[in-house]
């Protein structure tokens, strides 16, 4: 990163590009001043979303609701941990807990990192953080969490100098009992 | 009515960018498990900003409330994709609920990505347009809207479209520079999200690990995507750039399902949606221009 001075430069000079298209655009589909009055409301909505698409870029808070998150692929990385929830049925091995279809989220990879936190806590000796853990898994866990030996095993998982015979270091967090639901 | 054919004309545009966005957000909220969320522990159901208050924190502690909230919303998006009479106070109502049910998805750690934003946003203009309900179940509009009105939209929605993909390749050329596009990062995200859960189990991204030159190849295809993504404006006023841009957008969107195991398609869907009938050349129709004409003598809102 070239400082905090190139930012916010390079983006005014993409929100003057943006304003010229718009020049452009309006132009190309021959508009009028009588058409642009009329779209006034929609061109209030265009300028504050992209108002709020610069303006957001610069904030630390996670979630920029309701405008988009930008943390991601942009800085340079040389590692990447994620968690992982996987799921045995007496000893045996289900995979992964299938939180895309069982737990109230469109972002399960985001919704386990919130899990991985509690589970983080919980290993070090927090037993508030585990009884949290223990009933947001019996909550996401769909049917399974009605299979009396059923266990979640929460891993904290991390890509660094991945090769293909170790693509990943994996350690276990906390193991938590599903089955009997709450 | 004018006959649906290539090269669609405005306001039937209008009205397929209608549908789409309305049909995206029922199924959106049809697939969400929004009453299980009441279930969850209180304490890591953090609705996002402003929606982290009391009235909002009742709601979402309530799995009949939410799953209220679910159904009405569903019933309003596809009332509001059929254009049903009186369409705005039905549209206004549907982004509301749309917006109401997004802070519950976004509650337990959840975020808008750029995929979901202009979903979002198109909802917002549709509302604002002075013309958005062609094609509707409940017959044709009462008065005719100007063609250029429609233009006018379509074009600002595409405008929206083209922003927010600008901003994104602005920001990464910004903040990682040369070495995002150079060093080990494309192959650190590859692998990571290839083991990372996902609702598609995909492990092709992990070929990545095989060569150097898929590596490097993957770098390529970042460094194309990233300048296609700051020249998308040039796709709301270039025609000729959109099928290459389309072309390069949706193979992008693909490719980072594959790898990557994540699909924005509802942007695919946008893509295609707003931007493929822009591609297409509108032949001089005889029969369109005097319709057209017809139309702005009778402004609707005159």
């Amino acid at each position: 990163m070239s400082g905090m001075t190139s930012r916010p430069m390079l983006h005014l000079v993409g929100l003057a590009v943006l304003v010229a298209l718009t020049g452009v655009a309006a132009w190309q589909s021959r508009l009028q001043m009588g058409a642009v009055r009329r779209q006034q409301a929609q061109l209030v909505v265009v300028v504050g979303v992209c108002v709020g698409l610069l303006v957001t870029q610069y904030t630390t808070t996670p979630n920029t609701f309701p405008f988009t998150t930008w943390s991601l692929y942009s800085a340079p990385v040389s590692a990447e941990s994620f968690y992982r929830v996987t799921v045995q049925i007496d000893g045996e091995d289900r995979g992964e807990l299938p939180l895309a279809s069982t737990a109230p989220t469109k972002s399960p990879r985001s919704y386990l990192w919130t899990l991985g936190g509690l589970a983080s806590r919980a290993a070090a000796g927090d037993e508030h953080s585990r009884t949290v853990l223990e009933q947001a898994l019996r909550a996401g866990a769909g049917s399974l969490a009605d299979d009396a030996g059923a266990v979640a095993t929460v891993s904290s998982c991390r890509v660094d100098e991945p090769t293909r015979g170790q693509p990943e270091t994996c350690s276990v967090l906390v193991d938590v009992p599903l089955g009997g639901g709450t | 009515m004018k006959r649906l054919r290539l090269g669609l004309s405005p306001d039937v545009h209008l009205a397929m960018i209608r549908i789409a966005v309305f049909v995206v957000w029922a199924w959106q909220i049809v697939t969400y498990r929004a009453g299980s969320l009441a279930d969850l522990p209180r304490e890591i159901v953090r609705p996002p900003g402003l929606f982290d208050n009391a009235a909002l924190q009742a709601l979402y502690g309530s799995g009949v409330a939410l799953e209220l909230l679910r159904w009405g919303t569903v019933a309003l998006c596809v009332a509001a994709a059929a254009a049903v009479r009186p369409f705005a106070p039905i549209a206004v109502a549907a982004v509301a609920g749309i917006v109401v049910t997004y802070g519950a998805m976004q509650s337990i750690g959840g975020y808008v990505n750029h995929a979901q934003q202009n979903v979002l946003w198109i909802a917002v203009l549709l509302v604002a347009a002075p013309c958005a309900d062609r094609l509707s179940m409940s017959g044709p509009p009462p008065d005719s809207a100007r063609s250029r009105d429609h233009a006018t939209t379509v074009t600002l929605i595409a405008l929206l479209v083209a922003a927010t993909y600008a901003m994104t390749g602005l920001r990464r050329v910004g903040v990682g520079g040369v070495s995002v596009f150079t060093g080990e990062s494309m192959k650190i995200w590859v692998t990571a999200r290839s083991l990372q859960y996902s609702a598609f189990p995909l492990d092709v991204g992990l070929v990545v690990l095989r060569s150097r030159a898929i590596e490097r190849l993957l770098q390529v295809g970042l460094l194309v995507s990233t300048v296609f993504e700051i020249a998308s404006p040039l796709a709301v006023c270039w025609r000729r750039f959109r099928w290459v841009w389309i072309a390069v957008m949706v193979g992008f969107h693909v490719g980072v399902l594959f790898m990557m195991r994540i699909i924005f398609w509802e942007n695919i869907v946008l893509i295609l949606v707003v931007f493929a009938p822009l591609a297409i050349p509108r032949p001089a129709d005889p029969e369109t221009a005097p319709d057209l004409v017809v139309a702005e003598e009778a402004p609707r809102w005159s």
